[in-house]
């Protein structure tokens, strides 16, 4: 195998002039189709989240189901469509691997007449299927997390995003293992969310069998302005 | 040769850095490259256009990049990873283990080669091809394949030396005939 490097090449030029290229405009179709797929995919599984939570704070299950009237059409909820998309922040990761986050928004109002973001982020790694987490963010936005990474498939990183309000300087994370073991805070990574959107994204990488114990966050002088508990959605916050 | 392969690639991405004229100056040598590691020309030019649509979402970064193409390189060699294991899936449950590859019209040597380089693990084809065929430096190659230096210098002395046992064996065999 002297020759190995001249025989791999006979061996990849004879391949290149036999492959008829699909041309770039289908590729930008697929890119498109594909990313399509991906926002469609956060869409609907916001919307099933939030259904689900509507669901559980408003239904009495103890009540008789009221009597359906002959006229009466089933109401179903149009799905919102999410707009705007747009990349915040992207970087490299240990071994090999890369995030993206990408910052979109609800075309229309939440039931509860607020405007809601929409984050996703996606994280690779070589040899391994791209994942993602999308997250909503209600606004104003003082500090929310998306932390389902945390909890998902196995990865050399355990990815926690979230958003917060534009007069925030820091972030950390206050990482657990186990139950009860608390560890020391991990500074997070502030992304702007650009012109049309008056808040900031925020992104941390804990290690593999950690969880979010608590996230907070402070102002330019080092005065907290929120925090947040692991597994809540309601941020205690000053001012 | 790595550095003439990267000035390559930079000249390839055009002044304008337009992402068709990328494509075109682009696909065929990474599918080329790609047919290596698959041993399939068709798989090679899915994963190949599928890492192409990846990077048209991106296009505004990875045109950006230092070098474009190994970031398309990267994801497509990502791709046939994937697709080589969901084949193995395939392949152990239909047992279709005579399928045929695809592949081009080149030498008996050449031919050759590519059979015994579809025997070797995924991963030192992968090593084999970056290295020898593309001309990374060791370092690099190991990065792009997210492995340590160390098992990539493995990959590369066994891939040789099994396709140097296994070629010189052919070579015997067409002797002794």
């Amino acid at each position: 195998v002297n020759d190995l490097t001249d025989r791999l090449q006979e061996l990849a030029e004879g391949a290149a002039r036999e492959l008829r290229p699909p041309g770039a405009d289908l590729a930008r179709r697929q890119g498109r189709r594909r990313r399509r797929r991906l926002v469609a995919g956060v869409a609907l599984v916001t919307v099933l989240a939030v259904g689900l939570v509507r669901e559980g704070r408003l239904a009495d299950w103890s009540a008789p189901a009221p009597p359906a009237s002959p006229g009466a059409e089933a109401q179903w909820p149009t799905l919102r469509q999410v707009r705007g998309v747009v990349e915040v922040g992207h970087g490299q990761l240990a071994h090999g691997g890369t995030w993206q986050l990408e910052a979109g928004e609800f075309d229309r109002p939440n039931p509860a007449g607020k405007r809601e973001l929409v984050g996703n982020l996606v994280v690779a790694f070589p040899g391994q299927p791209e994942i993602s987490a999308g997250g909503t963010f209600e606004e104003p936005v003082q500090l929310g997390v998306e932390a389902s990474l945390t909890e998902g498939p196995e990865l050399p990183v355990r990815p926690v995003y979230g958003a917060v309000s534009r007069r925030t300087a820091r972030v950390v994370v206050i990482p657990k293992e186990g139950q009860f073991a608390v560890l020391s805070p991990v500074p997070a990574k502030l992304l702007d969310g650009g012109p049309r959107r008056p808040m900031k994204f925020w992104v941390v990488f804990l290690s593999p069998g950690q969880t979010v114990h608590q996230v907070r966050s402070y102002d330019a002088h080092g005065r907290e302005l929120c925090r947040l508990d692991g597994g809540s959605t309601a941020p205690r916050c000053t001012g | 040769m790595y550095m003439v392969t990267a000035v390559w690639e930079r000249l390839a991405v055009g002044d304008d850095e337009n992402f068709e004229s990328f494509y075109v100056a682009a696909f065929q040598r990474i599918a080329g490259q790609l047919f290596v590691v698959t041993g399939d020309l068709q798989d090679a030019e899915d994963v190949t256009q599928e890492a192409f649509a990846r990077a048209s979402l991106r296009w505004s970064r990875v045109r950006t990049d230092d070098v474009p193409e190994a970031w398309v390189r990267r994801v497509a060699l990502r791709l046939a990873t994937d697709r080589f294991r969901q084949a193995r899936r395939r392949l152990r449950s239909l047992r279709r283990l005579d399928a045929e590859p695809c592949v081009p019209a080149v030498s008996v040597a050449a031919l050759a080669l590519a059979e015994e380089l579809r025997a070797l693990p995924l991963g030192w084809r992968k090593a084999i091809v970056l290295h020898h065929l593309v001309g990374m430096p060791v370092e690099e190659a190991a990065r792009t394949l997210g492995v340590p230096a160390g098992t990539l210098k493995t990959w590369l002395a066994r891939g040789r030396r099994a396709l140097a046992a296994r070629l010189g064996e052919q070579q015997g065999a067409v002797h002794r005939e």
